[in-house]
């Protein structure tokens, strides 16, 4: 019974969602205040159904309930706990209840804070986001029901993909859904501006911590998916370029892009078109996002479903949304007005260089990833579009950019000094070539390419503090008035310090790991030792462990330099007993920044050797603690008091003008 | 009838929810209008913009063309709320009709999807209500909220008073296998078969119990328990599937493939064996293709494994370390056997025990000393599973 | 600057930085494309495919062989033609005799194919979606249509 009370609970939340899409927007054109009032109540009752739908699910994948299909399907009675909570979304059905339960979330949320909106904003808003909410509950409904039951129940279920039973997993989806559907409430508001067709510096910031809060858990999902592919696929890599990469890698470039315009558009009323398509963007990526990995389109390491008839419908979602949306956009945007001007060298003028590089990059990520496929579809040829072309795109684009972003904070709104800037910034940019000439020379024989690389690292991390350098007043203010100035700083210019600092430790960790990592494969019996960078690996030998759902042969290898033993790695090839299916489990030793990693490949026929697969990656973390930076950089932007500014109380002279009418 | 009346509830509270501020009277003169909300916005713009001039973060000649463009902007909210509030409000004629037509329409639509897509009246049945399901044929219904072990016990204690009583083991027998202790299963099946006469299901529990003991092999013992059984009636299930694992490990694997096939065909057939069917095909059907036939020796006996799936844990780990301890036991009278330490051996080292497998592996080459051709099969044995064989090799 | 100036600069600035992304995606496109393959296509045009491509096929039974030092040696093979494939490195977990695969090298000029990277897709079930394609195009592979629905 509390499987159909669930079922039922989905069932009401469609319904409901009809209700939160005509009746705020009903109120909100009439200017009914009663209907408006509506629209929060609305939020909160379908989200209060789909989390309850949700738990139901969840509950029926704790107590092994293989009565429902779903939960059958994918997972097993003998699962660890932990990953009979995570199995719920590590298939289709699950996922996408996920998906709509955070966009409910986001909805609930907006009612919540909304009170500091314009009701018929606020009523808007709402309505958009219950259109998106009925399109995709209308969808698991209708073409992926998770809750189709099964009679009688079987005895024993078959088990989550062993590849998706990961502490990662856990975490990774629920963050990349947060913010692949946190960019709704964006979407919704450039809607509702288009709809109203008023839009002005107060909207933008309004969406502003929407955006950063998408923003900042896309930033973090899509960090935890990369180290998530690093040690669980075995292969040493982390980022591959693959589509389901790419397609949350192409949000995050609008999202990231929105996120300075719409900056500009707070403080000085330009680029609005522009921050209202950019806002469409973010989101119609994500939902292209959602298209890709749901539809199996696209081969990938990750698409875990594919199903022609879902892939249709959810194209049909994405063109309405998408086509709908941009013909809007089309019909009103001539009527926005032109906001104000600025020199091209400006801060406006640098945030905008930003946002034509990152929408560029995006095009070009964009294109990769469905090139294959428009090729497959004109002439029949299958063609795959990897590494290379990315790196051949992607990456000349992101130099300039880079090099660009410690001057933008330090230009002034509206016409800058690039002269000035630069001054300022020499001490920096002297300090960024001086640790990239000690990289060359310490690295004897380092490519140049790695040293312009590692000054671009730190030319951002250090040039991201030029700012706040400068604001302290440093050297000549004394340490006191220092402290002072800089503790009495926006915290948005902290954040925007520490985002840019992040994406500088990002560079230095890839530009480290590309240029400086070792590999090798080999053969190794047990009691055979090799060399890597400098430290000298044992295999000790193999030895089989029982798990909870697994049988696994691990390996043990003892690590030691200048005959000091320092750590014991253990990789692993694991067999998942319900599907008979085999994964590698890589073993990983972290010495400070860097990490050593080795996989086990298969043992060889007639010896007692197996083959080894050894790296060195140095400053390899560093590529996920600069998303960590960027995550702390959008927090202390979101925590900014200038976000949070409260409903306004009718002043007492309207109130007797209102009294007068009545 | 509880589930109409939770889903009817679950739909008032909601609409509840929903359908409060349009019931309550409407204050207009209490809430703003559209552009104080961006009031709000400019005025904090200004105060930042002050703050930012004081701290000496921008010059004044920026800060009061940013004032002036701020202020411009303030104005055009100003006059924007004033136009607003001179204008007749439509607060307060909500659309009576409408509103009622929405609050009609959500319960509707859903009662009429969810008759489409639902299966109301089917019941939730987690795990844990399934096993006890299962359990209860074989127990008295008063102790159906037992769990086996404590069933066990109460069984035990009663035929310890009367161990004449041939329903008593007909009882506990199978919940031996379930726990994995064979060799009372076998003690017990024994006694009912010699007290109530044999059936069936008797003789393939005491298959199953010397299957078991042989630590996951169907022996002569076993293979002609269910034979009788077969015998007694055709249509035993557990006989069937395991004779044609008997094939199967035999080297007949087309001749079990078949067995299975028509033990899953028969629908007399008991679920879970025809589930244990299943899991033999998809093991010797998939791998008979992509191995060389008989390269696949018997793992820890995943059958029983299985079977006794439904039992905890613990339980489970209970029944392996029984398992292993009854063959280590055998070996131990009877060394004579490659195989079975061999079994022994992978036993100790799947569940992690390296010191008891090490040991094993000592034991097992005393025993060979003498045999140069089985001492070398140990010796390998032990080294493709990562096990010192005590000196002789390194 | 006039306002026009302005203005223009942005648009310029726009344009030039458009004309340069699609000047790269041009280049990047012809160079760095990657066109998939089964033996018999290989073998069908010889001399067509000199740069990067993926062979797909299925791994010939009994013709994986490793080599002295980490490398190994098999043969992916459709319904009617074989290449040998030489590859360093660790084989996927999935990796098995008669099952779907797909490596990305190049063809030698023995023959051979030195593969740099070997692909065979994380479900048991799962049938790398060209290596599907090609095979139900050539009538050789049916059945598992089941599996693909899941």
């Amino acid at each position: 019974m509390i499987v159909e009370l669930g079922h039922y609970a989905l069932v009401l939340a469609l319904a409901l969602s009809v209700l939160q899409t005509v009746v705020p927007f009903v109120g909100a054109r009439t200017g009914d205040t009663r209907q408006m009032a509506m629209a929060p109540n609305l939020a909160f009752a379908v989200f209060a159904a789909i989390a309850l739908s949700f738990g139901v699910l969840t509950w029926g994948y704790v107590a092994s309930d293989f009565s429902i299909l779903n939960v059958w399907e994918n997972s097993n009675s003998q699962q660890p706990l932990l990953f009979k909570f995570t199995g719920v979304w590590g298939n289709h059905e699950g996922s996408m209840m996920l998906w709509i339960l955070i966009l409910s979330l986001f909805g609930a949320l907006v009612a919540f804070f909304g009170s500091n909106l314009p009701p018929s904003l606020r009523a808007m808003v709402i309505s958009v986001q219950g259109l998106i909410a009925t399109a995709f509950t209308g969808f698991i409904l209708f073409t992926s029901n998770p809750f189709t039951r099964l009679s009688p129940a079987p005895l024993e279920g078959q088990d989550l993909n062993p590849i998706l039973q990961d502490v990662g997993l856990a975490i990774h989806p629920p963050l990349l859904y947060l913010g692949y559907v946190g960019f709704s409430v964006c979407f919704a508001f450039a809607i509702a501006a288009l709809v109203e067709g008023r839009i002005d510096a107060a909207w933008a910031r309004w969406v502003r911590p929407w955006t950063l809060t998408a923003w900042i858990f896309l930033t973090a999902g899509i960090a935890m998916g990369s180290y998530w592919a690093y040690y669980e696929l075995g292969w040493g890599g982390w980022w591959f370029w693959d589509p389901v990469e790419n397609a949350s890698f192409m949000p995050w470039l609008a999202g990231t892009a929105l996120l300075h315009s719409a900056l500009v558009m707070e403080k000085r009323e330009a680029l609005k078109v522009w921050t209202i398509l950019l806002a469409i963007l973010a989101f119609s990526l994500s939902l292209l996002g959602t298209f890709l990995v749901r539809s199996g389109v696209l081969t990938s390491v990750h698409a875990f479903a594919s199903d022609p008839t879902r892939g249709v419908v959810i194209l049909a979602i994405l063109v309405f949304f998408i086509g709908g949306a941009l013909i809007l956009f089309a019909l009103r945007s001539s009527t926005l007005s032109n906001g104000g001007l600025f020199h091209p060298i400006s801060r406006e003028g640098a945030l905008l260089l930003n946002n034509l590089i990152l929408t560029t990059a995006a095009a070009t990520v964009f294109v990769g990833t469905l090139y294959p496929l428009a090729i497959e579809a004109l002439t029949g040829e299958k063609i795959s579009v990897g590494a290379p072309y990315f790196d051949a795109t992607f990456a000349p684009l992101m130099i300039p950019l880079l090099l660009a972003v410690p001057f933008g904070p330090l230009l002034a709104w509206k016409r800058g000094d690039l002269f000035g800037a630069a001054q300022r910034l020499y001490v920096f940019a002297g300090i960024a070539i001086l640790a990239g000439l000690v990289t060359l020379y310490l690295a004897t024989g380092a490519p140049v390419l790695a040293a312009i690389g590692v000054t671009i690292g730190f030319w951002l991390i250090v040039g991201a503090f030029a700012e706040v350098w400068q604001k302290s007043g440093l050297p000549k203010a004394g340490v006191r008035t220092a402290m002072a100035r800089l503790s009495g700083l926006p915290r948005s210019v902290w954040g925007t310090a520490f985002a840019h600092a992040g994406l500088g430790v990002i560079t230095l960790g890839i530009v480290s790991v590309s240029a400086f990592q070792e590999e090798h494969v080999l053969r190794m019996a047990p009691g055979d030792t090799t060399d890597l960078s400098g430290f000298s690996v044992l295999f000790e030998g193999m030895e089989p462990r029982q798990g909870p759902n697994y049988t696994e042969n691990v390996a043990t290898f003892q690590v030691s330099r200048d005959g000091k033993q320092i750590a014991t790695i253990n990789p692993a090839k694991r067999i998942y007993t319900a599907r008979r299916m085999p994964t590698t489990e890589a073993g990983i030793h972290t010495r400070g920044f860097s990490q050593i990693y080795i996989a086990l490949g298969d043992p060889v026929e007639g010896s007692n050797q197996i083959v080894v697969r050894l790296w060195w990656k140095p400053d390899v973390t560093l590529i996920w603690f600069g998303p960590i930076l960027m995550v702390i950089g959008g927090l202390f932007s979101l925590s900014d008091r200038r976000l949070r500014i409260g409903a306004p109380v009718p002043s007492a002279r309207r109130r007797q003008v209102l009294a007068a009418a009545e | 009838m509880l589930f109409i009346i939770l889903a009817a509830l679950l739909t008032i509270v909601l609409l509840g929810i929903v359908f409060w501020p349009a019931l309550r009277p409407a204050e207009p003169a209490a809430t703003a209008h559209e552009h104080d909300f961006d009031l709000e916005i400019y005025k904090d713009q200004l105060r930042e913009l002050d703050t930012d001039l004081e701290r000496g973060v921008i010059n004044a000649a920026q800060a009061d063309y940013a004032r002036a463009e701020i202020g411009r902007r303030l104005l055009a909210a100003e006059d924007a709320a004033q136009a607003e509030a001179d204008a007749k409000r439509t607060a307060g004629n909500t659309r009576g009709p409408m509103l009622a037509a929405a609050a009609a329409f959500a319960p509707l639509a859903a009662v009429v999807i969810y008759a489409a897509v639902g299966s109301p009246g089917m019941d939730a049945q987690p795990l844990a209500g399934r096993l006890q399901e299962r359990q209860q044929p074989m127990t008295a219904q008063t102790l159906q909220n037992l769990d086996v072990k404590e069933l066990v016990k109460k069984a035990e204690d009663h035929l310890r008073a009367n161990p004449d009583d041939g329903r008593g083991w007909d009882v506990l027998a199978p919940m031996y296998l379930r726990l994995g202790r064979a060799d009372d299963a076998r003690d017990a099946f024994e006694r009912a078969i010699a007290m109530l006469g044999e059936t069936a299901p008797r003789r393939s529990g005491l298959g199953q119990a010397y299957y078991m003991l042989s630590g996951g092999a169907v022996d002569v013992n076993a293979r002609s328990e269910f034979e009788r059984a077969v015998a007694l009636d055709p249509n035993d299930s557990r006989s069937r599937f395991f004779l044609a694992l008997a094939a199967a490990e035999g080297g007949n694997v087309n001749g079990a493939l078949e067995g299975w096939k028509t033990l899953i065909a028969d629908n007399r057939a008991a679920p879970e064996w025809k589930a244990a069917a299943q899991e033999g095909l998809r093991r010797f059907g998939g791998e008979a293709l992509a191995m060389a036939p008989g390269s696949s020796a018997p793992q820890l006996d995943q059958e029983t494994v299985k079977n006794v799936q439904s039992m905890s844990a613990e339980d489970r780990q209970a029944m392996i370390g029984n398992m292993i301890a009854q063959l280590d036991a055998r070996l131990r009278d009877n060394p004579d056997d490659v195989a079975g330490w061999q079994r022994l051996i992978r036993s100790y080292s799947v569940l992690g025990k390296k010191p008891e497998a090490e040991d094993a592996v000592k034991r097992a080459l005393e025993a060979f000393a003498s045999d140069e051709t089985k001492h070398g099969q140990i010796v390998e044995f032990a080294a493709a599973l990562g096990l010192s064989s005590g000196g002789t090799t390194q | 600057m006039t306002r026009k100036q302005k203005r223009f600069t942005v648009i310029f600035g726009a344009l030039a930085m458009l004309g340069v992304a699609v000047a790269l995606v041009l280049t990047a496109l012809s160079d760095q494309v990657t066109f998939f393959r089964t033996p018999s296509e290989v073998h069908a045009a010889p001399g067509q495919d000199t740069g990067r491509i993926r062979l797909g096929g299925l791994v010939e039974k009994g013709s994986v062989k490793h080599a002295d030092n980490s490398g190994v040696e098999f043969t992916i093979e459709d319904t009617t033609d074989r290449i040998v494939v030489r590859y360093a490195g660790i084989l996927p977990d999935l990796f098995r005799e008669g099952q779907g695969v797909v490596a990305e090298g190049e063809l030698q000029s023995d023959g051979t194919f030195l593969a740099d990277t070997v692909l065979a897709k994380h479900d048991e079930n799962y049938m790398p979606k060209e290596v599907a394609d090609k095979l139900k195009e050539q009538g050789y592979w049916q059945g598992k249509e089941a599996n693909a629905a899941q």
